[in-house]
């Protein structure tokens, strides 16, 4: 499929597309019905990318890392367009937002115990965030930690955690003050074995070959050395981790919506209708088309944040931008390209109906399309 | 809020079949939709209680009664909460049985469309085909004439109510290669050579979904319908009724969508008020049930004209085309209130959105409806 080009890559930035593009086809794409139908995820990609050396993309060259935000995207939309898009959900909840959070607040121990490991696919993390009352709205935690002599002591429940069945830490944002609202926040590593901690898996609309789980916090007694950051920091943290995360989520789309339009244009160049291939309708080359244009819209926003990121200048309002854009964009695209399909889009044995499932939590994870709008609308009206 | 002056008999008929599906089916919904399946009584309780011969004579078991009271029907199956039930009795009382009804010999109706409104045959329309699907013409299984029999070859696929179905009222190519070539025959599911296989799918669980496999399936010739040669106008004349269903169906699934919404809405508190106290969530909500509103009565319209026999093609062509269209998008809104929740299977707002990403494509797809309001309209 010819792409747009908006939006220049390096020559070096393309040759590290192409390698992502390869391990997708021999390690993901050949696999990805089978692990869709078990509703596992297939923890060992972690491992594989590790010793590609890109599982620690866009992070510190202390901790193993290279490359930025660009090359980070550029993973996540090729893995995301690998048929197993949830695969590509696994590894970005893992790198993108637990890792992340890690990378940026933790002391030389926790580096060594847990982001060194964690970026090697030795040890998997997960993202504890979301909780039944508190989705984009940070001060509503209630998940709490009450300090206990030189620990603390941990209860409350957690929502929709993707790689929380498995993982063997989660960073947990908790309220460590009774003070309401924003500053009595901070963030914690619970290691998986810690008495207290249980998990129990969620069923979800897509996304299969990851795996999501709802975590409950029972009198869990966690030491102060897994505090993350000083706390009552943890409300900016969570924010910056999510942040950047946007910017991810916004390639994520792009990579869903690409192979959906990739197979679509294959049909409608192949399936005949009436004597003539699809293709040969007006109203059918009109509906690729605007396909077409929405996602090299979306890559070009995505791609536009990716760059901010990596200069160093603000970007919380592009980043807000690109992923509303280009979640809307891929319901969109993936809608239309199982209806362009037909019902064959409509059966099991299609990949079109898997997409057009995925797709639907991109508008959702990360802050939903309405809490975009309002951090945009916030933005703009204070300038 | 309807145009339809809705009589004292529509408002006693709705009572009762509403109270059939809240009571006996609704309550069963989950289990049903996990199994994939729902128990073959449910045709004979709703054959019992007259609702499968709406519109078919008297003396084959059915009421005599109008479209309208079809369109009750099919709106309340939708809030059993199984669209897939819902599109199997469809199938069974209204598509695979209708054109009997109008072109069948007194004996066809006695052997096919009696035990079918008792519910105690379960009957099939086969016409799509791996190749051809709104385009009816291309279809390429082939029913040759072999003395008083039909031999007939090929493949159907996404065919509704067919897993457990005794008859398929089947679309064959008995003559030339266009639309002028194509009969319907009502084949036996017992016949040898007849394979059918459940297909998977998103949604609409608790439709039973097949591919079906003829090899050199020898049918009686006495169970064509109507005139050999003369399938493609039967299809077109009298599947109007199936676009129409579908229209009512997409409604209600959009009144299913916003009644979750609504009730959502009005309970999570997000920064500490309500959903619901949001305005853009007010509005967002308004204009689901300003689509709603507009949906339904065109859908009415279109059900008034085929009533009245006042050329319907168009305007139900328009129906199925709005409903579907905008049901889509609007379901999309509904599930959008839920939040996360939404993506979880406990939440019945997700079996909604899996459930509705057929709509656009069955029984017509919106391309083959545009078609078909652009040539009526003679443009082009």
């Amino acid at each position: 499929m010819m792409r747009a080009r908006f939006f220049e890559f390096s020559e070096e930035q393309l040759a590290f597309r192409q390698q992502i593009d390869r391990f997708v086809d021999r390690e993901i794409r050949p696999n990805a019905r089978q692990w869709e139908e078990t509703q596992k995820c297939p923890r060992e990609i972690f491992r594989k990318l590790a010793e590609m050396d890109c599982l620690a993309t866009g992070f510190p060259e202390a901790v193993g890392g290279a490359g930025g935000m660009t090359e980070c995207l550029l993973m996540t939309e090729s893995l995301a367009a690998s048929g197993a898009a949830g695969v590509a959900l696994s590894v970005y909840a893992h790198t993108a937002l637990a890792c992340a959070a890690i990378a940026r607040f933790c002391d030389g121990a926790q580096q060594a115990r847990y982001l060194v490991p964690a970026l090697r696919g030795e040890k998997l993390g997960c993202w504890a965030y979301a909780e039944a009352n508190a989705g984009a709205d940070v001060t509503a935690v209630q998940c709490r930690a009450v300090p206990d002599g030189d620990g603390y002591v941990l209860n409350g429940s957690k929502l929709y955690i993707t790689n929380g069945t498995f993982a063997d830490f989660a960073v947990v944002v908790a309220r460590t003050s009774s003070e309401p609202g924003l500053k009595g926040i901070s963030l914690f590593i619970v290691d998986r074995d810690t008495a207290g901690f249980s998990r129990r898996e969620m069923k979800k609309l897509g996304m299969h070959s990851s795996e999501m789980a709802e975590l409950v916090f029972e009198d869990c007694r966690i030491p102060g050395s897994q505090l993350l950051g000083p706390e009552n920091s943890g409300f900016r943290a969570a924010i910056a981790v999510l942040s950047r995360g946007r910017a991810v989520a916004a390639a994520f789309s792009c990579g869903l919506a690409g192979e959906a339009l990739r197979q679509t244009l294959n049909h409608v160049n192949t399936r005949l209708s009436q004597g003539r291939p699809l293709a040969a309708q007006q109203f059918i080359r009109f509906t690729v088309a605007d396909m077409g244009m929405k996602l090299e819209a979306a890559r070009a926003m995505a791609y536009g944040a990716a760059r901010l990121i990596d200069r160093g200048e603000p970007f919380d309002t592009e980043c807000s931008m690109a992923k509303l854009f280009a979640s809307e964009a891929a319901t969109w695209i993936c809608e239309r390209a199982l209806h362009l399909h037909g019902a064959l889009g409509y059966m099991m044995e299609s990949d079109l109906q898997r997409f057009y499932r995925d797709c639907k939590v991109l508008e959702l994870g990360e802050g939903t399309s309405e809490i975009q709008r309002e951090m945009i609308s916030a933005a703009l009206l204070r300038r | 809020m309807s145009m339809i002056p809705w009589g004292e008999e529509h408002k006693l008929f709705r009572k009762s079949v509403r109270g059939y599906v809240q009571q006996q089916l609704a309550p069963h919904a989950e289990r049903w939709e996990a199994e994939k399946t729902f128990p073959v009584s449910v045709f004979k309780d709703l054959g019992k209680l007259g609702y499968l011969g709406i519109r078919y004579p008297e003396r084959f078991g059915g009421s005599d009664l109008d479209y309208w009271y079809t369109v009750i029907l099919c709106e309340e199956l939708v809030h059993s909460g199984m669209l897939g039930l819902a599109v199997d009795v469809m199938v069974q009382c209204e598509f695979a049985i209708g054109v009997i009804n109008a072109v069948g010999s007194e004996e066809q109706k006695q052997e096919f469309l009696g035990p079918a409104i008792a519910g105690e045959k379960l009957i099939a329309l086969g016409i799509s085909e791996p190749a051809a699907g709104s385009d009816v013409a291309g279809i390429q299984t082939r029913a040759a004439r072999d003395g008083d029999h039909y031999v007939i070859n090929g493949a159907k696929t996404f065919i509704s109510n067919a897993e457990r179905a005794d008859y398929v009222t089947l679309a064959a190519r008995t003559g030339e290669d266009d639309h002028k070539g194509i009969s319907l025959i009502m084949v036996p599911t017992d016949t040898p050579g007849f394979s059918r296989s459940r297909m998977r799918k998103i949604g609409v669980h608790t439709s039973h979904t097949c591919e079906l496999s003829l090899q050199d399936c020898r049918v009686p010739a006495k169970n064509l319908l109507g005139e050999q040669n003369q399938g493609f106008k039967l299809i077109l004349r009298h599947f109007q009724g199936e676009r129409l269903v579908l229209a009512c169906f997409a409604n209600e699934m959009m009144q299913q969508a916003l009644d979750l919404a609504l009730a959502y809405a009005r309970e999570r508190k997000v920064f500490g008020r309500t959903l619901a106290s949001y305005q853009v969530w007010q509005h967002r909500l308004a204009d689901v049930m300003t689509t709603l509103a507009a949906s339904r009565q065109l859908t009415y319209h279109a059900c008034d004209r085929l009533v009245r026999r006042d050329n319907p093609e168009g305007a139900v062509s328009m129906a199925k085309l709005f409903a579907t269209e905008a049901c889509k998008p609007m379901v999309n809104e509904c599930f959008q209130v839920f939040g996360g929740y939404a993506y979880m299977d406990e939440y019945p707002i997700s079996r909604i959105y899996r459930d509705v990403g057929a709509m656009t494509i069955g029984a017509g797809s919106s391309e083959v409806m545009r078609e078909i309001i652009a040539q009526l309209n003679g443009i082009g």
